[in-house]
């Protein structure tokens, strides 16, 4: 039977639970004598711990397979663009393409990295395939517009709190946040969320999105608001080369800008190459200007060879030869105006990728080479 | 939270033994409630729920005491 005295320590407790907790100033009178800690990095200088980010780029150029490749090295505890992600599990939560679509990938990426599925299933990769279903993690309701969590996020929560993802892949922005892209209050509140949720797993959440018309005319890569640079603390973009004056872009080519890192020098642009079902660094690039100038060379290259060929015209490797393909090519007026330098780095690069070779032709007896287009027989 | 002294927990009573929860929005009340520790301003909740209803303004219900813990919150 409860007593006066129960019900009033009840109603006591009712009213602390009422209060608002104190402020919770730092303690800093110890940090004289305690060890400055170092910071930590799901990615050296790429990717923060305990931190969310923007992961931004045109559809279809490549942004999903490039963040399961991330999350398969993180697993894996494999190289990732040239830098060693911190090894654990991680999450992927992809609502745009069905599980067929993330077999193919995923096999391509293990392919590529030696790993089984059961090794990787084994070391934390969790993949999660909402496609149809509502992916929603965070909606603006009401008339105040305030950004709640769902269902969804706080089942992704928990598991995050229990699991402890390196990195947890929400792919993408416009399926996870039924918000106003444009509201400044609104962003803020979805990358608090965002935040949240790499706290509780001690690891780094990455947001992937879409550019407006306009982040891709200005290269800024966000859409909406500027609160998408402000409130993430590392941010990147994915683009891939632009179209000039209607000649064909090179499709294979992407370059990986780090736009912002709010704890670190930001890293280097990585130039990546579509090569066997994903994207893989070009060695000794940084820039995508000069991967797709190379690109267009080694096109050239191939186009006056064939031109060449069908004159009869044989051409040589050997630059003491007088029908020196290099020096031939850049005298062509199909060269428009490609000097004999760069031939010779595209002949170069056609032979290392086996896309020429050298052939003979003539008399058995007495051969002379060519240089012929496809791999050695 | 130290403990008040008793005569200022005696005075705090009287005040709202006498003029129910508007005391609360005195500066005094205010000042001997913030002195009381936890278990006395529990212990003067109780003493206010078990007033006499001929004792100044009565029994307190359950509500205002409420109030009471908030003033002190």
């Amino acid at each position: 039977m409860t007593t006066l005295e129960d019900d009033t320590l009840a109603l006591w407790e009712e009213v602390n639970r009422e209060r608002k907790p104190s402020l919770a100033w730092l303690h800093m009178s110890g940090w004289d004598s305690e060890p400055i800690p170092d910071r930590e990095w799901a990615i050296l200088d790429r990717v923060p711990l305990k931190q969310a980010g923007l992961f931004s780029g045109e559809g279809g150029t490549g942004k999903s397979i490039i963040e399961l490749t991330k999350n398969v090295a993180h697993v894996s505890g494999k190289d990732w663009l040239g830098s060693l992600p911190k090894r654990g599990p991680a999450f992927y939560l992809g609502a745009e393409d069905d599980e067929k679509e993330l077999h193919i990938r995923l096999a391509a990426i293990a392919s590529h990295y030696c790993v089984s599925f059961n090794e990787l299933v084994a070391g934390g990769l969790h993949v999660l395939c909402l496609l149809g279903q509502d992916a929603t993690l965070c909606a603006s309701g009401g008339k105040s517009g305030k950004v709640e969590v769902t269902g969804l996020y706080r089942q992704l929560y928990e598991a995050a709190g229990d699991i402890k993802p390196k990195n947890i892949s929400i792919d993408t922005l416009s399926r996870a946040f039924a918000g106003n892209e444009i509201d400044r209050v609104q962003v803020y509140a979805f990358a608090m969320h965002m935040q949240a949720l790499a706290m509780v797993a001690g690891g780094s959440v990455t947001v992937l999105s879409h550019p407006s018309l306009q982040g891709m005319a200005s290269g800024s890569g966000i859409s909406g608001s500027t609160a998408w640079h402000g409130a993430f603390r590392f941010r990147q973009y994915l683009t891939s080369v632009k179209t000039d004056g209607g000649e064909q872009p090179a499709d294979d080519l992407r370059e990986l800008q780090f736009k912002k890192n709010q704890y670190g020098p930001k890293a280097e642009n990585i130039v990546l190459r579509w090569q066997r079902g994903l994207f893989l660094p070009v060695p000794g690039m940084n820039s995508l200007e000069k991967a797709a100038q190379d690109q267009t060379d080694d096109e050239l290259f191939l186009r006056l060879l064939d031109q060449f060929d069908r004159q009869g015209r044989h051409v040589s490797d050997k630059p003491t030869a007088p029908s020196y393909a290099p020096t031939l090519f850049s005298r062509d007026p199909g060269a428009n105006g490609t000097g004999k330098n760069r031939m010779t780095a595209a002949m170069s690069r056609l032979f290392a990728s086996n896309r020429i070779h050298v052939g003979n032709y003539g008399r058995p007896s007495r051969p002379y080479s060519k240089i012929v287009r496809g791999a050695h027989p | 939270m130290g403990r008040a002294a008793d005569m200022t927990v005696e005075a705090l009573m009287y005040s709202l033994r006498e003029r129910g929860t508007k005391a609360l929005a005195e500066p005094d009340t205010r000042r001997r409630l913030s002195q009381c520790s936890d278990a006395q301003v529990i212990e003067v909740g109780n003493r206010l729920r078990r007033l006499k209803p001929n004792i100044g303004l009565g029994p307190w219900s359950p509500d205002e005491v409420r109030q009471l813990f908030r003033a002190r919150a």
